[in-house]
C-alpha cells in the first residue's frame, strides 16, 4: 500500500512539476510577444550575405516593410535567397498553432541571462520537430532559436539587437546538413547522372539597418505588392 | 596591298553560297532555342535548384537573357566548328576545284602573299560568325528576356551579379573565336593540299571526332596526350564562368591554340609555296 502511495505521489509531483514548467514557459513567451506587439509597423535595409556550401553568390541588399499582424512586403533590385525563417517577421508567427512550451532551464548566453524554451508543435503536419528558443529574461526578446525540420536539417539562428531596439540588427543563420531523412532519401533516389541535391550547410547572414519603426505605413501599401 | 587582297578575298568568300550556310544555321537554331527556352526555361531554374524550396525562398528572376546566352554558347559552340571548315577548307581547295589558281598566281603579288591575305579572310570570316553569334545569342537574348544575375552549376549553384556577368561573356566569347580560328587553320592546312574542298571538310571534322573520342577515353596514353589536343583547349572558355577564374589555365589553353595555329599555317605556307600548280 505504501508503496503505491509513494508511485502517486510521484506521479502527482511530476505532473505538477510538467505542469509548472509549462506555464512558466507560457508566461514566457507571453512576454514576448507583448514586448514586440509594442511595434505596429517597421522597414529596414537588409544586406544578405550567404556563405553556403552549396551555393556562391554576391552579398545582396534588399527593403523589408512589415505591418501587425503579418503584412509583408520585401524589395530587392536582383535576386536574393533567404531562409523560410527569416520570413518569421513576428514571435507570433513563431508562437501560433498548437504547441507546447516547456521551460527547460536558465542560462547564460553571450552576457545575457536567458530562459531556454522547448516548443514542441502538437500535431503532425507542422514542418517543424522542434524549437528551442532561448529568451532574453530582461528585454523579454528571442536571442537564439534552434529549429529542427522535417525536411531539412538543424538551423541555428543567432539574433543580436542594438542598443535600445526589439529587432535585431544582425541575424545569422548556421545550417547543418545532417543527412535528414528526406534529403538523404531524395539523394539516393537519384540516379548518377543527376546531380546530387546540396548539401544545406553553412551560414546565411542578414544585417538590418536604417530601421523605421511605427511610421504608419498603410495597408494599401501592402495590397500595391500583391497587384 | 596585302590590305586589298585580304579584302577581294572577303569579296570572293562572302560570293559563295556556302558561306552563309554558317549565318543560316545560327540565324534558325539560336532563335529555336529561346523560343523553347521561352517556354521551358524557368523549369530549368527550378531545376537547378531543387532540393532547396524546403529551406530558402528565392526572390528575382534567373531566368534571363545571361542565362539564356549561356545555354546558347554551351551547346552551339561544340558545333560551330562544322560551320567554319565549310569555308575554311574551301579556301584554297576551292581554287583548284574552279581552276582559277594559276589566274590567280599569275598576278604580281607572291604566294606568300596570297596565302596571307587568304588566311586572314578566313579568320576575319570566323570572327564574323562569332559575332553573328554574339547578336543573336546574347543581345537578342538580353533584348528579349531581360537582364539579371546570372545562374550557373558547377559542383555548385554559383550565382554572378548582373555586373560581374559582361566581361565574362566577352572573354568567352573571344575564346571561342580563338577556338574557332584554330579549327578555321586546320581545315585551310588541309585545303592546301587536296583539290577539292569536300575533303578538307570531311578530314578536319575528322580530326575533332577522332581528337574528342581519344580525350574521352580513360587510358593512361591517351590522357597523356590530351593535354597536347587542341580540342581539350577549345572548352575552356567555360572556365570564364567558374566561381574563380583559373587564368593560368585559360593562358595555357590559349598559348596552345595560338601555337596550333602557328603551325599549322606555317605548314600551309610551306605546301602552298612548293606546291605545283596544274590546274
Amino acid at each position: 500500500m505504501k508503496k503505491v502511495l509513494k508511485k502517486f505521489l510521484i506521479f502527482f509531483l511530476c505532473a505538477g512539476f510538467t505542469a509548472a514548467q509549462v506555464n512558466y514557459a507560457k508566461k514566457v513567451l507571453q512576454q514576448v510577444i507583448k514586448t514586440f506587439n509594442k511595434i505596429q509597423d517597421y522597414q529596414a535595409d537588409m544586406e544578405i550575405i550567404v556563405d553556403m556550401e552549396f551555393i556562391k553568390m554576391p552579398t545582396t541588399k534588399a527593403k523589408i516593410y512589415f505591418k501587425q499582424p503579418n503584412k509583408v512586403k520585401f524589395e530587392s533590385k536582383g535576386f536574393t535567397i533567404l531562409p523560410k525563417q527569416s520570413l518569421i517577421f513576428s514571435p507570433l508567427d513563431l508562437l501560433t498553432g498548437d504547441f507546447t512550451p516547456i521551460y527547460l532551464r536558465k542560462e547564460k548566453l553571450n552576457n545575457y541571462n536567458v530562459d531556454v524554451i522547448k516548443v514542441i508543435p502538437n500535431n503532425d503536419s507542422s514542418d517543424i520537430v522542434v524549437t528551442t528558443l532561448w529568451v532574453d529574461k530582461t528585454k523579454h526578446i528571442i536571442r537564439r532559436v534552434e529549429s529542427i525540420g522535417k525536411r531539412t536539417g538543424p538551423i541555428f539562428i543567432d539574433l543580436n539587437y542594438d542598443n535600445n531596439l526589439i529587432l535585431p540588427s544582425t541575424v545569422k543563420f548556421a545550417f547543418q546538413d545532417s543527412g535528414s531523412d528526406s534529403l538523404t532519401e531524395k539523394r539516393q533516389n537519384n540516379s548518377p547522372q543527376i546531380r546530387s541535391l546540396p548539401k544545406l550547410s553553412g551560414h546565411i547572414t542578414i544585417n538590418y539597418s536604417n530601421y523605421k519603426i511605427n511610421q504608419g505605413l498603410s495597408d494599401s501599401f501592402f495590397i500595391e505588392k500583391n497587384k | 596591298m596585302t590590305l586589298t587582297l585580304i579584302s577581294i578575298e572577303l569579296i570572293k568568300i562572302f560570293k559563295k553560297w556556302r558561306t552563309y550556310i554558317g549565318f543560316i544555321a545560327i540565324g534558325i537554331l539560336t532563335p529555336t532555342v529561346q523560343l523553347a527556352l521561352y517556354f521551358t526555361g524557368q523549369r530549368y531554374v527550378n531545376h537547378l535548384l531543387r532540393g532547396l524550396q524546403d529551406a530558402f525562398v528565392f526572390y528575382g528572376n534567373l531566368f534571363n537573357g545571361y542565362l539564356v546566352a549561356y545555354l546558347i554558347l554551351h551547346s552551339l559552340v561544340i558545333h560551330i566548328p562544322f560551320l567554319i571548315v565549310l569555308v575554311g577548307g574551301d579556301l584554297l581547295a576551292g581554287e583548284a576545284t574552279a581552276g582559277t589558281y594559276r589566274i590567280l598566281l599569275i598576278r604580281p603579288v607572291s604566294r606568300l602573299q596570297i596565302i596571307v591575305a587568304k588566311f586572314f579572310a578566313g579568320i576575319i570570316y570566323t570572327f564574323i560568325l562569332i559575332l553573328w553569334l554574339v547578336l543573336l545569342s546574347f543581345i537578342l537574348s538580353l533584348f528579349l528576356f531581360g537582364s539579371g544575375e546570372l545562374i550557373t552549376f558547377k559542383n555548385k549553384l554559383i550565382i554572378f551579379s548582373q555586373n560581374d556577368v559582361i566581361w565574362r561573356f566577352v572573354c568567352a566569347y573571344g575564346f571561342a573565336a580563338l577556338s574557332m580560328s584554330t579549327v578555321l587553320t586546320l581545315s585551310f592546312f588541309f585545303s592546301s593540299m587536296v583539290e577539292n574542298a569536300i575533303g578538307p571538310i570531311i578530314s578536319t571534322m575528322a580530326v575533332i571526332i577522332i581528337f574528342l573520342i581519344i580525350s574521352a577515353i580513360p587510358i593512361e596514353f591517351f590522357q597523356t596526350l590530351k593535354p597536347f589536343l587542341f580540342t581539350t583547349h577549345m572548352t575552356v572558355w567555360e572556365n570564364f564562368f567558374n566561381d574563380t577564374v583559373d587564368w593560368q589555365s585559360i593562358f595555357n589553353s590559349s598559348l596552345i591554340l595560338i601555337i596550333h595555329i602557328i603551325v599549322l599555317f606555317l605548314f600551309t605556307v610551306y605546301i602552298f609555296l612548293k606546291k605545283d600548280i596544274l590546274s
